[in-house]
């Protein structure tokens, strides 16, 4: 037993500080969201014929916004432990409900932004590994110093502006169907439940308004990923491992694999980054391209003052980055024992 | 003759980058040709020799919003450029050099290190959307979340960097030489572990430039008539569905070339701060 637990300690102990750091965060959220200057209160009361004190005490009540401001950070950790964000101000329904209508969208545009952008980077280090060609290794490292020059947002507009009015071959960036048509609803992901309920014309129609947003997170993404990786693989491709794999006459195929298993750690930490990065930079695609998201809630909820909103929303994309951060470090000590804490490893 | 020589070492692209930079915010409202937060002429004309980059839907000239929006995107940028880094530099020396003491002071520097490497898991946009829209858009408010969002990421470099300086040869000898541990920070670890944060301005910069159009464009930033780039773009996106691409590209080109000249100034602040010795 002890012997598996100090074997299995890398993993067992990364897990176990998971919830702590999330209940840092939701205190943090608490602080940030209530420290910042504004009356959620004052915003709902009908302030046009006056108001009394009763009237903001009897709101203030309702909203759960009465008592001093440790007791409200108190019931709102309390309340987060049995796993309810607070019922969200403006909508009257509960914050966790709001979210995940909303969540599962985001998300997958973000999984198939940054999927897009690994699968390219593989391409590209395939590329790389294979040619000898000195224009195509130009271009390969033109690319990856694009990195961070080029803000997604204004490459989202310029391609609308080129490929929807210029050269009219994308759909209108309103929304993920053509107005009108309902998305079906199974899971919460858009594209995968056309194909759930067998609605495959709606599939290609979606499809369609994908491409143009996803090639935009591609294009940028990529870039950046396939930095880590090509710098990775520079370092990697004549080193002893690779030498010796080669001498002892190992399979094309299976040098690529040494290689890239030993040159991924950093782009697949870049690409937790990008997770992160993206859980709040994907509101401006989203509104860009008219989808609904849970950028749009969290931009409602400043509007309206709703606090609870606000804070569940950051709650739950900490946690989600988080648990970013966890799986890639999980996987670059799956990929490479060396990097598991406590292993030494003599060159 | 040394100028000449600095310029040959430094790579034009640099120099151009940073020039355009600054000349749009020095210059930037003086080469509007109209007012850039009044209606001029009818709505929604394409560009012309009168108006080069057209009007907007309510009839404001396009090219004088964009030169007068540098100055408050590239000027707010550099602000937040400068106060970051300022903080940041300041704040990973404090915990660079507490936090392997032992005592309160240790505790409270370990603290703040893993404090810094948690706000990683709030993407930057949303620590904005939430202190700017809160907060209501001003140019402090924004100046105040920009500055939290990317001060961290300054701190965290040059905490790095002051945990290697540390045992340096010349920190030992300046303790032993009789100087007072606070002389020896600031004389001598300060200069020498600000590198990586200086070289990571222009990153700051274009970043703060994006976030700033990335809020106005949410409608979380400054409102119109304010000449904002992000501001434009949201307001001119629902006409590009009838055809009117000018009132938002041109922002948005804008906002790129600001970037990228960001991204060209980076060499150039690689190789001011490496010192003499490098170049």
């Amino acid at each position: 037993m002890k012997a598996y637990l100090s074997r299995n300690r890398w993993w067992i102990n990364r897990t176990l500080v998971l919830p702590l750091h999330l209940l840092i965060f939701s205190i943090a959220a608490f602080a940030m969201v209530r420290l910042v200057p504004g009356d959620p209160v004052l915003a709902r009361i009908d302030t046009s014929n006056g108001f009394s004190q009763e009237d903001y005490d009897r709101m203030a009540e309702a909203m759960g916004l009465n008592g001093s401001i440790w007791s409200q950070g108190w019931d709102f950790v309390v309340n987060l432990f049995q796993g309810d964000l607070g019922t969200s101000t403006s909508t009257s329904r509960p914050v966790w409900t709001e979210i995940m209508d909303r969540l599962p969208a985001t998300l997958e545009l973000i999984f198939l932004g940054l999927g897009g952008s690994v699968l390219v980077s593989l391409v590209l280090a395939f590329v790389w590994l294979q040619t000898d060609n000195r224009v195509v290794r130009r271009v390969l490292d033109g690319y990856r110093n694009l990195t961070g020059a080029l803000p997604d947002f204004a490459v989202a507009i310029l391609s609308i502006v080129v490929f929807f009015v210029l050269i009219p071959i994308a759909p209108a960036p309103i929304g993920r169907l053509t107005p009108g048509t309902s998305e079906p609803l199974v899971t919460g992901l858009p594209l995968l439940d056309t194909v759930l309920v067998g609605r495959f014309d709606l599939t290609a129609q979606m499809a369609a308004h994908y491409v143009l947003p996803v090639a935009v997170l591609v294009f940028i993404h990529a870039s950046g990923i396939w930095r880590q990786l090509s710098l990775g693989i520079e370092e990697q491709v004549s080193e002893p491992p690779t030498l010796f794999k080669i001498a002892s006459g190992a399979t094309r195929r299976s040098v690529f694999r040494s290689i890239l298993r030993r040159s991924a750690a950093s782009s697949i930490v870049t690409l937790g980054n990008k997770f992160g990065a993206l859980l709040g930079g994907v509101i401006v695609i989203e509104q860009l391209f008219g989808f609904g998201g849970v950028g749009q809630f969290a931009l409602d909820s400043v509007r309206t003052l709703d606090f609870p909103g606000l804070q569940g929303f950051l709650i739950v994309i900490a946690g989600l980055c988080l648990v970013g951060f966890f799986l890639v470090d999980i996987a670059n000590m799956l990929l490479d024992p060396r990097r598991r804490p406590g292993v030494r490893v003599d060159a | 003759m040394r100028v000449l020589t600095f310029l040959k070492q430094v790579p034009v692209l640099s120099l151009v980058g940073a020039f355009a930079l600054l000349f749009f915010v020095i210059f930037g409202g003086m080469l509007a040709p109209y007012d850039p937060e009044r209606v001029v002429t009818g709505a929604l004309q394409s560009p012309s020799t009168e108006h080069w980059f057209g009007t907007d839907a309510t009839g404001m000239d396009v090219f004088s919003r964009v030169m007068a929006g540098a100055q408050i995107d590239i000027a707010l940028a550099l602000v937040v450029t400068v106060v970051a880094t300022v903080a940041g530099v300041v704040l990973g020396i404090v915990i660079g050099t507490f936090e392997s003491r032992r005592g309160l002071a240790g505790m409270a520097g370990r603290g703040i290190t893993r404090f810094l490497d948690l706000t990683d898991a709030v993407p930057p946009l949303v620590i904005g959307v939430v202190i700017v829209g809160l907060m209501g858009a001003t140019l402090t408010s924004l100046s105040i979340a920009l500055a939290l969002i990317m001060s961290p990421v300054q701190a965290r470099l040059t905490r790095a960097e002051v945990l290697k300086v540390r045992n340096d040869a010349y920190v030992e000898a300046g303790l032993m030489a009789g100087l007072r541990p606070m002389q020896v920070t600031f004389r001598h670890v300060l200069p020498n572990s600000m590198r990586p944060a200086i070289e990571n301005c222009s990153t700051v910069f274009g970043f703060s430039v994006i976030v700033l159009a990335s809020l106005g464009f949410l409608g979380v930033g400054l409102n119109p008539p304010t000449p904002e780039w992000g501001n434009m773009i949201s307001s001119g996106v629902s006409g590009v569905m009838l055809g009117s691409w000018w009132p938002v590209l041109f922002p948005a080109l804008a906002l790129m070339l600001a970037v990228i000249a960001a991204a060209a100034v980076a060499g150039l602040l690689t190789r001011l701060s490496r010192g003499p010795a490098a170049r």
